[in-house]
């Protein structure tokens, strides 16, 4: 009990404190704060939750899918306009549901930068993956059945994606929300968020259906 | 006292027609060593998971299982994963963790045992099997052998009861199956821990095993000391599989204790009068050279010790070569610098072939969904050669879904289909049980005299000593020595099969039981 | 060495260095900062990587500051005028400092990365979330064994050779799924029959506590304590205006460097001690 209430002591009380002081001690950049402060703990009662329930198949699984996407990124890197990071987060959470492929985004971003170099930009680029994989749960019936929503929704992963990083680009520099320079990020960004949208449709229009299949033959193999 | 106690169990998997086992009937003593042995789906592997809770199969069940004296189910979770530790074949799969220390902690705190105990206790078990110079390593640099003493030091930590294993050395070479089954033994030893293992390839766990259990379609049909069993066997189709002295015995004179090591053997076949043997004369083919390997040199780095060393070798037509020689010198490397896949800084390869490539896991030569989308990929002229291979009502199953020695056929099929005259093998023989590995052999034989051209890679002594014409050592990145098989075999001293072993300065020239026994 | 003391007081340390970096915009701190990482890079990295750690550097550097005045145009002296938009020599300052900052917080993220391998990223999360700690090591052995399992297959394939090469990887890839998914069974069994599950999992590392971390996180925090109390910052626009020397800001200025020269220092005692107990030899 004495656990519980320090547990809501500290979310109520103790993280708004926290963001609201940050911001005034650091009156010039306290929007780059906030942001990051609010990702973050956007990010926490995923992780919570599947502290808490998870069976052991499922903790398998999510390490496999994270490893997945993951290694997909070395294995196709010899291939331009092949990038499966983004399409596999999408699976996980079309087949795995929302809370998975949340995971499974925020994973493979944190998993990736052990390789690439971690930096500020990792919390983002956590809840920005993060978030594609629990859309792509909520999604999941439509995703599953129509090839049209599955392009839509692979169109839209790619933009979102760089958008979220564009935006996190802008904070950090400027410290504040400046629309010339985010105009500008996002057209630089512009030949990668193209290269983003063709390597997602691509992938989900081949492993989404592949996918499928396996888990089916897993399910009727092992009677899972 | 008995640590198991099986009473009349039966199953049957769901969806299955027949029972997976049948009255089943053993009581299994603590502190024994018990070897399981039967052909792959004769319910070995079901046995082994009716014994622990967690591994159960989904499935009808009836018959009562006692551990202890008490109901198997009524075994509380936390006892069962502390007591009964279980090991299967694949010696990567059931690995957790990234680091080795961290691996031999995890049932430890899966027990939730403290720091300070967890410390002290890897550290034990970490010295007993060696691993100290492993501790901080990453878990996937470990070679297939290491994994698997790992995987038992990972068990052992918990100090378990009783340890299960699945063919806990079929993914393995020879010198490592021997060092795992030698520790495993050591272990029964010292601990009195009882080992239940079942294993396909006989000769170096049978002497270890107090008793020995046959198991057929699910029925029990043999449960008896090792020396005794050898006798109860006799004229079964198992007995080809049981080691060289305990076949000898059968053949002849059953009236004295069994031999079961070389040792007794040789001491048993001195006293036969045998001086002749069957199939002396081997054929020596004058067919032509088709594959010339002349003074390859090669390194995988730069600046990295040479793997091959002036190599040279020629590989004449309608022959089966086999590639043998210890880990690391060298024979895998040639297979690859042959089919062109690296590439030799020295020497070249001369052939007018198209080379044909097997890799060691038959399963990476698929990539679809069922066997016939596979070799679609290839040209559709499949279904003749399919049925040749009596694989045709497989067309439609997941190609993973085969057993071994059809996965091994389905991938010299697909191979097949691009029509190469040479064949090169990776060690075709792994993780097949002995019926798979006599039938391959035959299927191997059937394609060369069909023209075909093999070269393989292999550890399996007893299988080269059978089926292939030819030999060659490899050491130290050159052919040290070769020969054809009979004399290859029959010279070497230590790099030889059991039975010539057995036979060396009694009977010269044996190299397989068959040169005594005869084929009938 | 620096860092092998314990990950949390290491964690806890970054914290409050990158805390500070990220958000001060004081060209005196945030100079103090790439010093200190600098130095420490020096100290550990190889020549190569830092060689290309500083040249990248040096390139961000040069590029934030060039183009700030391009999205800025506040501050009262123009330069110039590009299109009609003015070019302020503020906008440029600013630029530099903005620069200053991006690069600061790259080398400290640098020299986070260096320390903090993965066996010290579980060790902490195992703290917070065991089965996230979990996932991540099991996650970093699939990884290296997907990929070498993607080569083998890709390789027979090829040698097979009946595809293009992008249906290839792509054939290749779906099989290292498959088998992926099948051994994740294997996995689960082996897990579950170790004792997987079972209340009351504790957590085990080779990492200890000791006081030596404790006096570490003492000093780094008042040390951090003081940077916070005495930070000010400088104000770019509509014209550069430096906060006044005071006896806080000079103690804010002070501390910070102190704090972000620390594993420095550190790596500086070790060495001359190391020498010392040898030539003692």
């Amino acid at each position: 009990m004495a656990r519980k209430i320090i547990k809501y002591l500290i979310t109520i009380i103790l993280i708004p404190a926290l963001i609201i002081t940050g911001a005034f001690v650091f009156p010039q950049r306290s929007f780059t704060y906030i942001s990051l402060c609010v990702i973050i703990l956007a990010c926490v009662p995923f992780f919570l939750s599947f502290e808490k329930k998870s069976s052991t198949r499922r903790i398998v699984l999510l390490a496999v899918m994270t490893a997945l996407s993951v290694a997909g990124r070395f294995i196709f890197a010899p291939l331009p306009f092949f990038k499966p990071v983004t399409a596999m987060v999408v699976i996980a959470g079309m087949y795995f549901g929302s809370e998975f492929g949340f995971l499974t985004g925020a994973l493979s971003a944190a998993i990736s930068n052990f390789y690439f170099g971690q930096g500020a930009w990792t919390p983002f680029q956590m809840f920005s993956w993060g978030i594609i994989g629990f859309v792509a749960g909520i999604l999941s019936n439509p995703l599953i059945k129509s090839k049209v929503v599955l392009i839509i929704y692979a169109v839209f992963a790619g933009v979102a994606y760089s958008f979220l990083m564009d935006i996190w680009t802008v904070l950090w520099m400027d410290g504040a929300f400046n629309p010339a320079r985010f105009i500008a990020a996002v057209g630089t960004a512009f030949p990668i968020t193209l290269e983003y949208i063709v390597s997602n449709i691509v992938f989900l229009l081949i492993l989404a259906p592949m996918f499928g299949k396996k888990i089916e033959r897993l399910k009727t193999k092992y009677g899972i | 006292m008995e640590i198991f106690n099986i009473e009349n169990l039966s199953f049957k998997y769901n969806k299955a027609e027949k029972n997976a086992l049948s009255d089943i009937n053993m009581k299994i003593r603590s502190g024994e060593f018990l070897l399981v042995i039967g052909q792959s789906g004769c319910g070995k592997t079901t046995l082994l998971k009716m014994l622990k809770n967690e591994l159960t199969p989904l499935g009808e069940k009836s018959g009562e299982l006692f551990y202890k004296g008490n109901k198997l189910e009524n075994l509380s979770q936390r006892e069962s994963a502390s007591e009964i530790g279980f090991i299967t074949q694949d010696p990567d799969a059931q690995l957790v963790t990234d680091k080795v220390y961290s691996e031999l902690a995890f049932g430890l705190e899966n027990l939730g045992l403290k720091k300070e105990i967890i410390r002290s206790r890897v550290a034990e078990f970490s010295s007993y099997f060696g691993l100290g110079e492993l501790f901080e390593r990453e878990t996937n640099t470990l070679s297939g052998g290491e994994k698997q003493m790992l995987n038992l030091a990972c068990v052992m930590v918990m100090n378990p009861e009783v340890i299960l294993l699945d063919e806990p050395t079929s993914m393995l070479n020879p010198i490592f199956s021997a060092k795992f089954l030698n520790t495993l033994k050591r272990i029964n030893d010292d601990f009195g821990t009882t080992v239940i293992i079942t294993e396909h390839h006989l000769s170096e766990v049978f002497r270890l095993a107090d008793r020995v259990a046959y198991l057929e379609k699910g029925f029990l049909k043999a449960y008896n000391s090792s020396k005794e069993i050898c006798r109860e066997l006799r004229g079964m189709e198992i007995e080809k599989t049981l080691p060289a002295p305990a076949r000898i015995f059968n053949a002849f004179s059953i009236d004295k204790p069994c031999p079961i090591t070389i040792k007794e053997g040789r001491e048993y076949i001195s006293k036969l009068e045998i001086k002749s043997i069957y199939n002396s004369d081997t054929e020596i083919k004058l067919s032509k050279t088709v594959l010339k390997a002349d003074k390859i040199w090669f390194r995988y780095e730069k600046k990295g010790k040479d793997i091959l060393k002036n190599c040279s070798l020629a590989v004449k037509k309608g022959e089966i070569y086999a590639l043998l020689g210890e880990n690391g010198s060298g024979k895998s490397t040639l297979l690859n610098v042959i089919n062109g896949s690296k590439k030799a800084y020295r020497g070249k390869i001369k052939t007018d072939s198209r080379i044909g490539y097997l890799p060691q896991n038959p399963k990476n030569v698929f990539v679809k969904d069922t066997l016939e989308e596979d070799l679609k990929l290839i040209n559709n002229s499949y279904k003749e050669i399919i049925s040749e291979f009596s694989l045709s009502k497989y067309l439609n199953t997941h190609p993973y879904d085969l057993s071994g020695g059809e996965l091994q056929r389905a991938s010299i099929c697909k191979v097949l289909l691009t029509e190469p005259d040479i064949l090169l093998l990776d060690e075709p023989t792994k993780g097949l049980d002995n019926f798979a590995k006599i039938k391959l052999g035959h299927f191997l034989r059937n394609l060369c005299e069909n023209g075909l051209t093999i070269v393989l890679v292999s550890h399996d002594l007893e299988f080269c000593a059978e089926f292939s014409d030819r030999c060659g050592l490899l050491f130290d990145g050159e052919i040290t020595s070769e020969s054809n098989s009979r004399e290859f075999f029959s010279n070497n001293l230590f790099y030889t099969t059991p039975m010539s072993k057995m036979c060396k300065g009694i009977i010269d020239g044996a190299v397989n039981v068959e040169d005594i026994i005869g084929n009938g | 060495m620096f860092k092998n003391f314990n990950p949390i007081a290491l964690f806890i340390y970054f914290v409050y260095v990158l805390f500070i970096s990220v958000f001060s915009f004081n060209p005196i701190i945030l100079t103090a900062g790439i010093l200190g990482a600098v130095f420490y890079c020096l100290f550990t990295l190889e020549k190569k990587s830092v060689f290309k750690l500083f040249g990248f550097c040096a390139f961000m550097f040069l590029i934030i500051t060039l183009t700030n005045p391009l999205f800025s145009h506040n501050g009262r002296t123009v330069l110039f005028f590009i299109n009609d938009n003015r070019v302020t020599f503020e906008a440029l300052v600013y630029g530099a400092v903005l620069g200053l900052a991006v690069i600061e917080v790259l080398i400290w993220f640098k020299c986070f990365s260096t320390i903090f391998d993965s066996e010290r990223i579980i060790f902490l999360f195992g703290k917070i979330s065991p089965k996230t700690a979990l996932v991540l090591s099991m996650t970093l052995r699939f990884i290296p064994n997907f990929v070498s399992n993607f080569k083998s297959i890709n390789t027979t394939q090829r040698l097979i050779g009946s595809d293009s090469r992008i249906k290839r990887y792509l054939n290749s890839f779906s099989a290292v799924i498959t088998q992926s998914l099948e051994n994740s069974v294997i996995t689960s069994d082996s897990m579950k029959s170790r004792g997987y599950g079972l209340k009351g999992r504790t957590f085990y590392s080779r990492f200890r506590f000791s006081t030596r971390d404790i006096v570490f996180i003492i000093i780094s925090t008042v040390l951090f304590a003081l940077s916070i109390i005495g930070r000010t910052d400088f104000v770019f626009y509509p014209s550069i205006d430096a906060p006044s020397l005071s006896g806080f800001s000079i103690i804010g200025c002070f501390s910070f460097s102190a704090l972000s020269l620390i594993p420095f220092i550190y790596e500086l005692k070790e060495g001359i001690r190391w020498k010392y107990s040898i030539s003692k030899i």
